[in-house]
């Protein structure tokens, strides 16, 4: 299809050439001719594998490079392509070859006015080797740049406005001289070639290849239950053991001796040794076919056609001798394409017959090149199957055929993909992230699940510390100070100045784990309120609750502030929170500093490894976090603030609660909350709320909570008085009761 | 079992409560000591690109490697959109459609900002720096891409012409479009957009709490001061490349300015900072480094400086607190003021 194109680019040409009139003389004046400047030294280094140049053509001007009278490609100067300035504001000139298939085969920078490399010899030299690295990029820009070497300082940046420089000319003169609109779906590359030889085409896949051995077709057949009497090319017998060679061969080698022993097939002979290829794409077919056949069997064709050629060695070849038939409307009828739906039988009309191929390749005797037309519904980037099919008379004289499909896909190599932007940042940041999403999944579903199976957790006192410690252990170390996923203020305050700051939303999506923390917590304070995060998923709230536990178990004292004084104590987070956020909008200079009032930086991010008087702040918080349980937290923290501000609106509650609680005349749940938010009248503060669910252990505490210790005492004295009817006291609820007598009035 | 509340309060501690909560508390500074010599150690992260053609890197100490990494994927997303607003090589960039339009509906809100500051500087400056010197620039570039160019540069005539479509005065940034007040003039932002990126990402980065860190988008932006305890060093390029000078820096930006930084022709006379009266290069000093607190304010008060000379620079640096220029005079000595 290439010499069409050439047609097409003539008449593409004519109008490039009529605008050239216009616009070249302006540009002819500046630089001597594109002819003058390549010089034979600098044609041999930017297109080694050429021979000699056409004529200056086009505009932008360029030259074709020939080897002998096949074009390679174009020779041209980013100069008086796109003018490229690179460190200096007076455009430099670089010679670029490039070959038809858009790879560049070398650049010559031939003149530059750069400050860091005018007098610079050793970095004229540095940016030639920079420049070698690209010999063989694609201009598509679908793959990374090559790696370098390191650089002396001053010619980095000249050599990588010149690359910009060199990659958009090539782009300009591909463009120009080429007549492939740019593909917006995978298509065939049909023009791109590079000498390869049948080993290469084998590695990249242009072949496909079966050997099919006497021994599989008669296992086919006897799968299909065929017993073949007659067949094009007969069995046989499998070997000479089971009919021996008659008496008087071994001595005399008579006619008939021959042919008894031709009829000899071992299983592993070879019936057919098939290869096959889709020949279109020029990489494929001038190197299988050579490029003489390849145009003469492609020209004639009607565009769009495809060549599918088959190449056999071995008794039973593709080709048969139906196609010689007539009344067999001339198929081949030992192979069929198949692709999906389509199925395509070859006549004779669609065949050409290759004679012997030469080269460094298996001996392979048949060869034939077969069409198939434009609208057969063939795609030639799509996988197919080269059906074998043997045929056999059975004893009642039917026809049978049996079927070995081999499969086909034409190597990516030749197939163009549509030029994709590179995927954003963010992308890259998620794709990276994948398996600390993983970890961070598994735990919000066992969260999610905690809270679902809230009662049966609750049940047990034991199963709800031990589930509790290991869950704020992982947010602590893990998810804090591994992963550094903690929320903070800092988020906040970037969502709400998002729609003022211009920011696109990549930057947000760039953190995989706050998004879905973020999430999470966006419908966890809906649902159920603010202490989902607060009491399970804060790093920092987390550390506090684990060294007071610590404390707690070390019998350490602890202090809370009298209810009327806590409900003033409860305010500053607000205000904290009102500062921050006001900060953000009105003295963005101190925004920075009013963060750091969350400690979050210094000891989760960073692990406390920020300057002492930082660290010395957090401990403070963590050390009065001892003595009365999350003191940051009820107090001063700015994100609980918002957090408690946003919990007004959650839907469920789920903490339940008897009448008998605070107002009824007990006191239980309320001095088991750690962080004193059930106030004297039995009510719940959902805003302080932590969701620990240590008053939930309690209130299923059949010893402890004082209504279900009054119900068991009555089932008790009844199981006592009559024996047999005895009523299961629950066994865990008791040992729980009886091994930690001393939790609850310790809280 | 007893529901009496137990707990003692701070005032009634017993002796061997006030041991422990002594103990307790100075436990916690061992526990800091302790995860600090297991825990990750920080170090330097660094993250390399391009931005506007020049070549670019972020620097963070930060011990915390995912978060580091995250953070640099954030402003590189950033950035990314700052230069599909800046570019000179988008044709699609704010900057290209103003320029080639003289107009600008929707303009965003980075653009005008710069366009804002670049007016500011202008003022203050007493017009020495000006954004709107593009048409002088093409007058240049033009005069000299053509062979045998009058080394003296550019005529008068050609000149006067380009000369007449510049002022930074008549940009006009009320309400959301921007404008040009003449027919083909043209802005510059080569440097303060440079100068703006870095002060974003700067600015980002300390909001994340951030505080040793290098911001190289173009113009160079520290934040805090070297981990080490000891202010960042800064090289100045001189003319022959090298970098023997050195400025300390912490929180602040730098920006070098000599007449060498992109020239003309061989000779060095003529070169990219136009004198917006004349229309000639300016020739007052060698070179200027400004430090400033930020990098958009260092570029265009550089420049500044480097057209109205040695004289005027105390009176532009007194608008700016805490910014002080260091002069190299022609005749190579130096000078620092402010
Ligand atoms: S109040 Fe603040 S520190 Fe405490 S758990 Fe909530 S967000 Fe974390
Ligand atoms: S004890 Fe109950 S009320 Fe108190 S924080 Fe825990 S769940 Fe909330």
């Amino acid at each position: 299809m290439r010499f069409r194109a050439f047609g097409r680019r003539c008449i593409a040409g004519v109008v490039v050439c009529v605008a050239s009139l216009f616009a070249g003389n302006a540009l002819a004046q500046d630089r001597p001719p594109l002819n003058e400047r390549v010089t034979p030294a600098i044609f041999e280094t930017v297109f080694p594998a050429a021979d000699r140049l056409g004529e200056v053509e086009g505009q932008p001007p360029f030259m074709r490079a020939y080897a002998g009278d096949e074009q390679l490609g174009f020779v041209f100067s980013t100069y008086d392509v796109v003018r490229a300035p690179s460190y200096s504001p007076r455009p430099f000139d670089a010679i670029v070859g490039m070959d038809l298939a858009g790879n560049l085969t070398g650049v010559q920078v031939i003149s530059f006015h750069d400050p860091y490399l005018t007098g610079f010899p050793e970095r004229v030299r540095q940016l030639a080797e920079f420049f070698r690295f690209y010999v063989g990029y694609n201009i598509s820009g679908q793959r990374a740049f090559p790696a370098q070497p390191d650089f002396v300082q001053g010619t980095t940046i000249s050599a990588r406005q010149m690359r910009a420089g060199v990659l958009d000319a090539a782009r300009v003169i591909d463009r120009a001289t080429s007549d492939r609109p740019p593909v917006t779906e995978p298509t065939l590359d049909l023009d791109a070639f590079t000498v390869m030889n049948w080993g290469e085409l084998m590695e990249m896949g242009a072949l496909a290849h079966r050997a099919v051995t006497f021994g599989d077709v008669r296992e086919a057949l006897a799968e299909a239950g065929v017993t073949p009497v007659e067949m094009e090319v007969p069995l046989g017998r499998p070997d000479l053991a089971l009919n021996p060679p008659r008496f008087d061969c071994r001595f005399v080698a008579t006619r008939a001796c021959e042919i008894d022993a031709n009829l000899v097939r071992e299983n592993d002979e070879i019936y057919t040794d098939l290869y096959f290829a889709l020949v279109t794409p020029a990489m494929i077919g001038r190197n299988l076919l050579g490029s003489d056949l390849y145009a003469r069997y492609l020209t004639p064709q009607p565009p769009g056609t495809h060549m599918l050629a088959m190449l056999s060695a071995g008794p039973y070849d593709f080709r048969g001798l139906g196609f010689y038939r007539d009344e067999n409307g001339n198929r081949f009828d030992r192979f069929r394409l198949v692709q999906g739906e389509t199925e395509i039988v070859f006549t004779r009309d669609q065949h050409q017959m290759v004679g012997g191929l030469r080269g460094d390749r298996p001996r392979l005797p048949d060869v034939s090149v077969f069409f198939i037309a434009p609208n057969s519904g063939f795609d030639p980037v799509a996988p197919f199957e080269i059906v074998l099919m043997v045929t056999a008379t059975t004893e009642t004289g039917e026809q049978a055929t049996i079927d070995i499909p081999i499969a086909y896909q034409v190597p990516d190599d030749v197939i163009l993909m549509p030029f994709v932007e590179p995927a954003p940042p963010w992308v890259e940041a998620w794709a990276d992230a994948t398996p600390q999403l993983v970890i961070l999944g598994i735990a919000l579903v066992i969260l999610t699940g905690l809270f679902i199976f809230q009662k049966q957790l609750t049940m047990s006192r034991r199963a709800h510390a031990w589930i509790r410690n290991a869950f704020l252990l992982f947010t602590l170390v893990w998810l804090g100070w591994i992963a550094g996923g903690q929320l903070s203020i800092v988020h906040v305050v970037n969502y709400l100045k998002a729609p003022f700051d211009g920011v696109d939303i990549g930057f947000y999506l760039a953190e995989p784990l706050i998004v879905v923390i973020g999430i999470y917590v966006l419908l966890s304070l809906i649902l159920i309120g603010r202490g989902v995060f607060c009491g399970w998923l804060c790093p920092f709230g987390a550390l506090q609750e684990l060294t007071a536990k610590v404390a707690r178990f070390l019998k350490l004292p602890t202090w809370d502030p009298p209810e009327r004084m806590q409900r003033w104590m409860w305010l500053p987070k607000y205000g904290t929170a009102a500062l921050i956020v006001g900060a953000a909008f009105v003295a963005p200079a101190a925004l920075a500093a009013t963060e750091e009032i969350e400690p979050f930086k210094t000891a989760i991010t960073s692990v406390f490894t920020r300057p002492w008087p930082y660290v010395a702040y957090a401990l403070v918080l963590v050390g009065m976090g001892l003595f009365t349980e999350r003191f940051f937290c009820r107090f001063l923290c700015p994100l609980g603030g918002v957090l408690a501000l946003g919990d007004r609106l959650h839907i469920f509650t789920l903490l339940k609660r008897r009448p008998e609680c605070g107002s009824g005349g007990c006191h239980l749940c309320e001095r088991s909350c750690p962080v004193r938010a059930i106030e004297r009248d039995g009510k719940i503060i959902m805003a302080e709320c932590f969701q620990c669910l240590d008053c939930q252990v309690e209130y299923y505490d059949e010893q402890r909570c004082p209504p279900l210790a009054k119900g068991r005492k009555v089932r008790e004295r009844a199981s006592r008085a009559r024996p047999q009817m005895g009523v299961p006291v629950p066994a865990m609820a008791m040992s729980a009761a009886a091994s930690k007598p001393a939790m609850g009035p310790d809280r | 079992m007893t529901l009496v509340d137990a707990r003692p309060t701070p005032l009634g501690l017993s002796r061997r409560q006030a041991l422990k909560v002594v103990a307790a508390t100075a436990a916690l500074p061992l526990g800091v000591l302790g995860l600090r010599a297991i825990g990750p150690t920080p170090q330097f992260h660094t993250w390399n690109g391009e931005v506007l053609g020049a070549v670019s890197s972020l620097t963070l100490w930060h011990s915390n490697a995912n978060f580091a990494r995250t953070t640099m994927q954030r402003m590189a997303s950033e950035i990314g959109r700052l230069e599909r607003i800046f570019s000179l090589y988008r044709p699609d960039s704010e900057l290209r459609r103003l320029n080639a339009d003289g107009m600008l509906e929707g303009a965003s809100r980075d653009l005008r900002l710069v366009l804002t500051s670049a007016r500011f500087i202008g003022l203050a400056t007493g017009g020495a720096f000006d954004p709107t010197v593009q048409p002088l620039w093409d007058v240049y570039a033009r005069h000299f891409a053509s062979p045998g160019a009058d080394p003296a540069g550019p005529s008068g005539f050609a000149l006067d012409a380009a000369r007449s479509l510049v002022g930074y005065r008549d940009i006009d940034t009320d309400g959301g479009a921007i404008r040009f007040a003449r027919q083909g003039m043209q802005a510059t932002l080569n440097g303060i957009a440079q100068g703006y990126i870095t002060d974003r990402i700067a600015d980002l980065l300390r909001n994340e709490g951030f505080q040793h860190v290098v911001v190289e988008l173009g113009e160079a932006r520290v934040l805090g001061d070297h981990p080490e305890g000891r202010p960042w060093r800064v090289g100045l390029r001189d003319r022959a490349g090298a970098t023997d000078r050195m400025v300390d820096l912490s929180n602040g930006a730098v920006a070098l300015h000599g007449g060498y930084g992109t020239v003309f022709d061989e000779s060095g006379r003529n070169h990219h900072i136009f004198d917006p009266v004349t229309g000639r290069s300016a020739q007052t000093m060698l070179d200027v480094a400004v430090v400033s607190g930020r990098a958009t304010d260092a570029d265009a008060i550089g420049v500044g400086i480097y057209v109205a000379g040695e004289e005027r620079a105390s009176a532009i640096l007194a608008q700016f607190p805490g910014t002080r220029a260091i002069i190299t005079r022609r005749d190579g000595t130096t000078v620092t003021i402010g």
